[in-house]
């Protein structure tokens, strides 16, 4: 083959050899391993972010809305209906891509600030109705997912390992969708909307289907990833899956301080800044619960302050 | 009849979640900022009238007022050192300032203050006036009263005060008033304290009928931001036209749907005004 | 030269209408224009030249009046479907997508009527069109000024229009790129494009229009070739002045 045009892989191949190895070389019920496999769904999250607010530039601060909904239903599938997550995977697929859809209509208009708020309202609703309705998710208290018996059929495991690989997986395909939206005609049409969009539609884009769809798969993939949140950590309430803080800005934060609308993106976001995250948490959350997200907040702050333009930067690569 | 005391208490709640998002819009309408984390000053309202009971005996309605001064100030240098720095900044900056505020805000109380729900014990808190055939809950009645109070004395001083006057003109346009001579720094600073120390006195006016927690400025969030969006960002009389109708949308729709979605109701309000009519319903567009 | 009434109008604008609350921004505009043709819009600041043209793309909807497109109507439709039908529009300030390459900024319009698979080609040659061959993959935010308003057409020419609306492309431009500009205008002209041209540069406007239009208060005052335009006396008092009178009377005795 042509060995020139590999070449620019083969940095990506071996990280990629690496983490294939990584859990062998670590113990699997570990706290480093856990720390790696939370780092993967994070980049894989992120990354299903990207595909609607880093091509289009609507920055939604509402996904955990579709990430908890589809934690939420592969789980009352299971319970009720005894229903395997891989098939659970499908209708939270399918849940949140509706959502997204359904949200997505009204807010098409929206700019900027007005965007951040309906889609934080969102998110929120989605919190104080799964708090509200505890006949269905049980509510304030959380809900537990069945230890029923480890294996794939039910996607649950007692070793840490297959997590990782499931967390890989997925964080691979969330960057293959990534890549092939944006060299495809939906990418190149919400790269133009996101630079100008009044421009971008004289020039034929239909700006709001071209949103409709970017939002609604990347609202069916992070619902997708809910469930792996779900079989991963067990037990979640409302609070956790649908967190403002924990999940919806998490997420925008890694993201952008990776390098929005890039691939690689997430992927360094998440590198950098879940494992800070963790070891303040461990380190301060003995002290007093709450600390660990006051320094997360002031490093969101920091990041701000010190960089305003940077953050430009980060968001709009070139500008004028 | 069932009605009519619903909307009568819709419409004094809705008193004070006016009085509670004035300061939104009005930070909104002065400097063009969505502060996301002026719920969190409606907490920090709570626990100084929830202090100022506990540990001088200090009716949480009369503490209002330190709460308002505490969060001014607390507002102003917050102005002066973070929020100033992002005026000019694009939106992602902005947005994520003020979260990042709204975080250290909240695990700030829950450090400080802990997680347990504080509640206050006044006298009148379980009485009410019964005014023909409705019953009118004392401590509603109170907080009403203080908020038109309240809003009264912003107009006043919107209307009459050289700084007031210096806000509605940075807030209609910002380069003509620098011409003339307004320092919009200054006013930007007023305004901030002023929009935040107002939402933290409506905090402490509602302590007699709510917990305090370090999570109660969460449970306003999209309350106060659909009261502005209904009035018109930057309205302060929109926020007063919004305040009382979410108010009785709330209540009223308790008649018809468990207390528990009711914020769901709120929702499909605030994204049905955000799509249909984003400037509210008052603007002339 | 150009198509005169023997062949149907491409496009039909009749009683054109628009008030913005207290002024009538547009006011029973009516006017046609043929295939292979280039048309002028002249008039003062505020005269509703930009928002003549925000009307034909579908940004702004008229209160009043039809535009007629190949005989269909394109009031009401939105801007993007108004592309597809062959009507685009090149912007005054440059909205050139600045972390797009070049290329991609191009493909973005080829993309109104081809498959990802053929609009990059077809983009390219947009580009040879306006000679940005050399600078495919360059980001568009680097261009120099001359560049972009060239990116502009290339990106305009790329949807395959039958009508282009070219909004003061020669601002930025020297004189000797004008007239490169102008030339490749006649040539899309000859070519069987229809162009309506907005711009302040008399000199450019007597060279490059068979046809111009004036409008002054959001009404057309006049339409005629360039000397009956310049030398129209209602046209003189509403907007030309002496001095502009006079840059005419040169221009045209050129």
């Amino acid at each position: 083959m042509k060995l020139a045009r590999l070449a620019p892989l083969a940095p990506l191949a071996a990280l990629l050899a690496a983490l294939l190895v990584l859990p062998w070389l670590l113990p699997e019920q570990g706290y480093v391993l856990r720390v790696a496999c939370l780092v993967l769904l994070f980049a894989a999250m992120s990354q299903a972010w990207n595909i609607a607010a880093g091509l289009s530039g609507q920055l939604s601060l509402g996904h955990a809305g579709f990430f908890g909904a589809g934690a939420y239903t592969s789980t009352l599938l299971l319970i009720h209906f005894g229903l395997s997550p891989w098939l659970g995977l499908v209708a939270a697929g399918l849940v949140g891509a509706a959502l997204a859809a359904l949200i997505s209509l009204p807010t098409m208009k929206l700019k900027g600030h007005y965007f951040a708020l309906a889609t934080l309202a969102f998110g929120e609703a989605m919190r104080v109705i799964a708090n509200s309705w505890g006949s269905l998710t049980g509510g304030p208290v959380g809900i537990s997912v069945p230890f029923v018996e480890p294996g794939f059929a039910l996607m649950q495991f007692q070793s840490l390992r297959p997590y990782f690989y499931i967390m890989l997986a997925a964080l691979l395909v969330t960057c293959v969708v990534f890549h092939r939206i944006r060299t495809s005609a939906l990418g190149l049409r919400l790269r133009a909307l996101k630079n100008h969009a009044d421009a971008a539609a004289s020039l034929g884009v239909d700006t709001a289907a071209a949103k409709l769809v970017a939002s609604t798969i990347s609202g069916g993939l992070i619902a997708m990833l809910g469930v792996l949140y779900a079989q991963f950590q067990f037990f979640f309430d409302p609070d956790t899956a649908f967190s403002l803080a924990g999940i919806s800005i998490r997420i925008a934060l890694i993201a952008i301080i990776g390098g929005v609308g890039t691939v690689a993106g997430p992927l360094i976001g998440a590198v950098l800044i879940l494992p800070i995250e963790e070891a303040t948490n461990a380190y301060l959350s003995s002290h007093a619960a709450g600390l660990s997200q006051i320094v997360f907040g002031a490093i969101l702050i920091a990041v701000v302050i010190l960089q305003p333009r940077g953050l430009l930067h980060l968001w709009k690569p070139r500008r004028r | 009849m069932e009605l009519l005391q619903a909307v009568v208490n819709g419409l004094l709640i809705g008193g004070v979640y006016a009085v509670i998002s004035i300061g939104l819009t009005l930070v909104f309408g002065v400097m063009s900022i969505v502060n996301f984390a002026q719920a969190e000053f409606l907490m920090i309202g709570m626990y100084v009238g929830y202090y100022g009971w506990l540990r001088f005996g200090l009716d949480p309605i009369l503490g209002a007022p330190i709460a308002f001064g505490i969060a001014f100030v607390i507002g102003v240098l917050i102005q002066r050192f973070l929020i100033e720095r992002v005026i000019h900044a694009p939106d992602v900056a902005q947005i994520f300032l003020t979260v990042g505020l709204l975080i250290v805000l909240e695990n700030l109380a829950l450090v400080l203050f802990g997680s347990e729900f504080k509640s206050v014990r006044t006298g009148y808190q379980t009485s009410a006036l019964s005014v023909g055939g409705l019953i009118i809950g004392v401590p509603y009645l109170f907080a009403f009263a203080v908020s038109g109070v309240v809003g009264i004395l912003l107009w006043a001083f919107l209307r009459f005060t050289w700084i007031g006057q210096a806000m509605r003109a940075t807030a209609q346009n910002g380069v003509a008033a620098l011409s003339l001579g307004i320092n919009i720094r200054r006013v930007r600073q007023v305004a901030f304290g002023l929009g935040v120390g107002l939402t933290a006195l409506g905090g402490s006016v509602i302590l007699p009928y709510y917990t305090a927690s370090p999570t109660s400025g969460g449970q306003f969030v999209v309350l106060m931001f659909t009261v502005v969006v209904l009035g018109g960002l930057g309205s302060v009389l929109g926020a007063v036209f919004g305040g009382l109708a979410v108010g009785v949308i709330q209540s009223v729709s308790t008649l018809v749907m468990p207390i528990q979605l009711q914020n769901l109701a709120l929702f499909v309000v605030f994204i049905a005004m955000l799509a249909v009519r984003p400037q509210g319903l008052l603007a002339s567009r | 030269m150009s198509a005169s009434g023997n062949a149907a109008p491409v496009m039909s604008v009749r009683g054109l209408s628009r008030r913005f609350g207290g002024l009538q921004a547009m006011d029973d505009v009516s006017f046609d224009l043929h295939a292979a043709s280039i048309v002028g819009v002249i008039g003062p600041n505020g005269a509703g030249k930009t928002t003549l043209f925000n009307q034909l793309t579908g940004f702004i909807r008229p209160d009043a009046g039809s535009i007629l497109l190949d005989g269909r109507s394109i009031v009401g439709l939105a801007p993007h479907v108004i592309c597809r039908r062959g009507l685009v529009k090149t912007f005054q300030n440059v909205a050139t997508f600045g972390d797009m390459t070049v290329l991609e900024n191009a493909t973005v319009g080829a993309l109104a009527h081809h498959p990802i698979a053929t609009a990059r080609e077809k983009a390219a040659l947009a580009l040879r069109q306006v000679g940005l061959q050399a600078r495919l993959a360059s980001p568009a935010g680097q261009l120099s000024l001359p560049e972009k308003a060239r990116l502009e057409l290339a990106r305009a020419l790329a949807t395959e229009p039958k009508v282009m609306l070219l909004d003061e492309v020669m601002a930025t431009l020297t004189s000797s790129e004008q007239r490169d500009i102008v030339a490749m205008a006649k040539e899309l002209a000859a070519g069987g494009m229809t162009l309506l041209v907005i711009e302040h540069h008399m000199k450019t406007v007597m060279s490059l229009c068979e046809r111009i239009l004036v409008l002054n208060f959001g009404r057309l005052i006049a339409s005629g070739t360039p000397a009956q335009v310049s030398s129209n006396p209602n046209v003189v008092a509403a907007y030309l002045g002496t001095r502009a009178a006079a840059e005419l009377a040169d221009a045209r005795d050129r």
